[in-house]
């Protein structure tokens, strides 16, 4: 009797082995959370700004979907107890409410989460407000909300860099540096220049940006602090430099310079200013840039014949570029998703344009992931689920983004044209 | 009336003969009734055949020979029935072993059938609660596959979950755990009885694997 | 949609950095056009005219010299053997489709087989500056190939 028991209980359990049940689940659902959220109580100008720039973070995403305010029902309460049942007649997944509140000169915000499958609050929280900083403010809870219910780190309080490029009525050009929040707003100038500048490069903490900028004549390579806006060049050699990108840990840069009068890649230790040269051959070499760990770099050769990704293990010794990229004629600006399992590039489709694609490291085959004609300069959001991009339309640059869930948004410039995106780490 | 005396005596003759034959054939020589079963024996092991016991169908080469024996000799007749007894009883008593044996097990594989059902059940009931709050993300390579290990009280609620086996992609790891955090608690995990919760769904293995 | 959020953020950014404090916003002003150790030396008018004329141009992601670019580069070259004491900058450039510092590197590289050519036509090399403007500084605006192949070049000035 036992014997039999124990056939069947074995039969049930193929692999584990330790007797335990093992069960597969093979389906989920590829909507978006379906969120509804009551603008949050609080003084009538500061909360429709706060209400407004959380809706825009969380819809940004792409892994909600915010209830139409004219929709939202009165919030029911019973002892203390929210009444669920007309937000699950309504489809709904989760409710969210919460109060600005002022205190000590400066605003917080207390949210809630209710989850609506399972009848019960899931999440009650306090975010602390710096004063004169309501857009962070917003931010940093949209955040919150969006970690809370889909258990990953949001980038609303992330910031970007991008390059723009104003026209007078003579076509003269004007560019700027500018500094914005990740939704394009709370725009800085780092830089004003009448030489072009491109390739911002933010430093992993945030606090320095290195560009290239044409301003003496030739490409050159600068390192700014944004608080105090002090610069330097970042070599005093006489040659063309550019294409600058830091190291995860801050200490170095890994640049292109065109000592030989061709384009190799160098890494420069920021301490004593030390160069060491990556690589060394006839074709074109640059476009480089580190993994999370900082022990590989990823840059663009024309040493096959045309563009195409390699990659660098800079622990071994005499480290040698491993081709990375087989598809097409021109793969170029690569850099790694932050968990290393992949990479997102600009890619070239057999009809000659331009996209930006995605190829997975234990995949043999590239998704491409825009539609346009010239899209370029990609750079990848902090928590590896977004991407942001330069797009051309209607003989305009500006910057689009989407998210791996599909979501897509655009960024257009507020005044001219706008490119070349670089987005922030985490800055908390 | 001397051919009537004649007659007298064949017909007792005649009659003694039939008696004997048919005493014989009765076994009321047999001192054990358990010769009456010699003849239908037969019967009875061939009935048996179907019966998974190799013992029976070893021994019924040998039975009619001990049968045949104690026509000849009384004495043997006794002895040889005795040991055919012996056997008998011994194959009696084995065939109704195996026989409660077997109805025993057969009752057994249908409790044991019923109880996987009742298993399955409740397994179906966790995956299909599983898959209701699984955000899967898209843009994933194919082939992902996610282990989880969950300990879960015989409330339903979910005590650990634990990820052990990662399928390399970091935002399909995530979306599996996040499942099960939304999940919480299994609510009809309060009607699994007692031994089938000890034994099965204490700690559950779960695998992530939409290809 | 687009509208309302452009407007929105135009709003937005006007009420924001009003009222914010600014970052130290730094100007600079364009630097004399040499580099520091080798100075481009004046030319006359009609050294300059010669010079103006040697446009070379280029095929979509090539670097080399067409024979219609060879004839383009004779009279620069005849111009310098003549006047020893001329220092020339070539200065490459590439349309505007694909990345930007791969462009920058390939106006290099297009800077560089003119400067080769002049070389092996026994120019020394120090009175040659090669820079590249990558896609930064295009001739004509569109995006079309008319445009695109007018900003394939090399200009020596």
């Amino acid at each position: 009797m036992k014997k039999n028991l124990v056939l069947v209980a074995l039969l049930l359990v193929p692999v584990m082995g330790y007797g335990e049940l093992f069960l597969e689940i093979t389906k989920g659902s590829e909507d978006p959370y379906k969120v509804a959220m009551i603008p949050f109580e609080g003084n009538s100008k500061v909360s429709k700004q706060v209400n407004n720039i959380m809706r825009n973070d969380l819809i940004r995403t792409g892994e909600f979907s915010i209830l139409d305010e004219e929709l939202l029902l009165p919030v029911k309460m019973i002892d203390d107890e929210l009444v669920f049942s007309d937000w699950k007649l309504l489809g709904m997944d989760y409710l969210v409410t919460g109060k600005i509140v002022n205190e000590n000169n400066s605003l917080d915000i207390n949210y809630e989460i209710y989850d609506i499958h399972k009848k019960r609050k899931v999440r009650s929280s306090k975010v602390f407000g710096i004063p004169n900083q309501i857009r962070q403010l917003a931010h940093y809870t949209s955040d919150g909300i969006y970690e809370s219910i889909t258990g990953i780190k949001g980038i609303a309080a992330t910031r970007l860099l991008y390059v723009n490029e104003i026209k007078d009525s003579q076509l003269i050009s004007r560019y700027k540096l500018m500094l914005a929040d990740s939704d394009g707003a709370n725009e800085k100038i780092l830089l004003s220049s009448s030489e072009p500048i491109i390739s911002p490069s933010w430093s992993p903490d945030g606090k320095r940006v290195a560009y290239v900028s044409f301003e003496t004549g030739i490409a050159k390579v600068f390192i700014q602090e944004i608080a105090s806006g002090k610069r330097e060049a970042v070599l005093s050699k006489d040659t063309q430099i550019s294409s600058p990108s830091w190291s995860p840990d801050g200490k170095y840069l890994s640049l292109t310079l065109y000592q030989d009068g061709n384009a190799e890649i160098y890494i420069l230790r920021l301490r004593d200013r030390t160069l060491t040269r990556m690589t060394n051959q006839f074709a074109i070499d640059t476009e480089s840039s580190w993994s999370p760990r900082g022990n590989k770099i990823l840059f663009t050769s024309g040493r096959s014949g045309s563009p195409q990704i390699y990659e660098l293990d800079l622990r071994k010794l005499n480290p040698k570029a491993k081709r990375i990229s087989f598809e097409g004629t021109y793969n170029a600006k690569a850099s790694y998703l932050p968990n290393e399992e992949g990479i997102i590039f600009v890619h070239r489709s057999n009809d000659g344009l331009f996209h930006i694609a995605l190829k997975y490291k234990k995949e043999n085959f590239i998704r491409v992931l825009t539609e346009a004609k010239m899209d370029e300069s990609p750079s990848v959001a902090p928590n590896g689920n977004m991407v942001i991009y330069g797009i051309r339309e209607e003989n305009l640059s500006m910057l689009a983004g989407f998210s791996l869930s599909g979501a897509k948004f655009k960024l257009p410039a507020s005044n001219g044209e706008v490119r070349e995106p670089a987005w922030s780490n985490f800055l908390r | 009336m001397i051919a009537n005396h004649r007659y007298l005596q064949a017909s007792l003759f005649s009659f003694c003969i039939h008696a004997a034959l048919f005493l014989y054939i009765y076994g009321t020589f047999d001192s054990n009734t358990s010769q009456k079963l010699l003849i239908s024996q037969p019967l009875q092991i061939e009935l048996r055949f179907d019966l998974p016991s190799p013992d029976i169908k070893k021994q019924t080469p040998t039975a009619p020979k001990a049968i045949a024996a104690p026509v000849e000799k009384t004495s043997q007749n006794i002895v040889y029935s005795k040991a055919t007894d012996v056997i008998q009883t011994k194959q009696n008593n084995a065939l109704i072993e195996s026989s409660i044996a077997n109805l025993l097990s057969e009752e057994s594989e249908i409790e044991a059938d019923r109880e996987n059902q009742e298993i399955s059940m409740y397994a179906q009931k966790i995956i299909t609660t599983i898959e209701n709050a699984w955000m899967k993300p898209k843009n994933i390579p194919k082939d992902l596959v996610a282990n989880l290990r969950l300990k879960i009280r015989s409330s339903g609620r979910i005590a650990g979950a634990e990820l052990i086996k990662s399928s390399g992609n970091i935002r399909f790891d995530n979306s599996a755990l996040q499942a099960v955090r939304r999940v919480e608690t299994f609510s009809f995990f309060n009607s699994i009885p007692k031994n089938l919760y000890d034994r099965e769904f204490q700690i559950i293995a779960i695998s992530f694997n939409p290809s | 949609m687009n509208k309302s959020i452009n407007s929105f953020f135009t709003l937005l950014t006007l009420i924001i950095f009003s009222a914010c404090s600014s970052v130290q916003v730094t100007e600079e002003a364009v630097a004399d056009q040499s580099v520091a150790g080798v100075s481009i030396t004046s030319k006359s008018t009609a050294t300059q005219a010669v010079l103006a004329n040697a446009v070379v141009y280029f095929e979509y992601d090539r670097f080399n010299l067409t024979s219609k670019s060879i004839q383009a580069l004779k009279g620069v070259s005849e111009l310098m053997k003549r006047n020893s004491k001329i220092t020339i900058s070539i200065e490459g450039h590439a349309d505007e489709r694909g990345t930007r510092e791969y462009n920058l590197a390939l106006g290099q590289r297009r800077a560089e087989s003119v400067a080769n050519y002049l070389v092996a036509n026994g120019i020394n090399r120090n009175r040659l500056i090669t820079k590249s403007y990558g896609e930064e500084r295009p001739l004509s605006l569109g995006s079309n190939d008319t445009a695109w192949s007018k900003n394939r070049r090399v200009e020596i000035k």
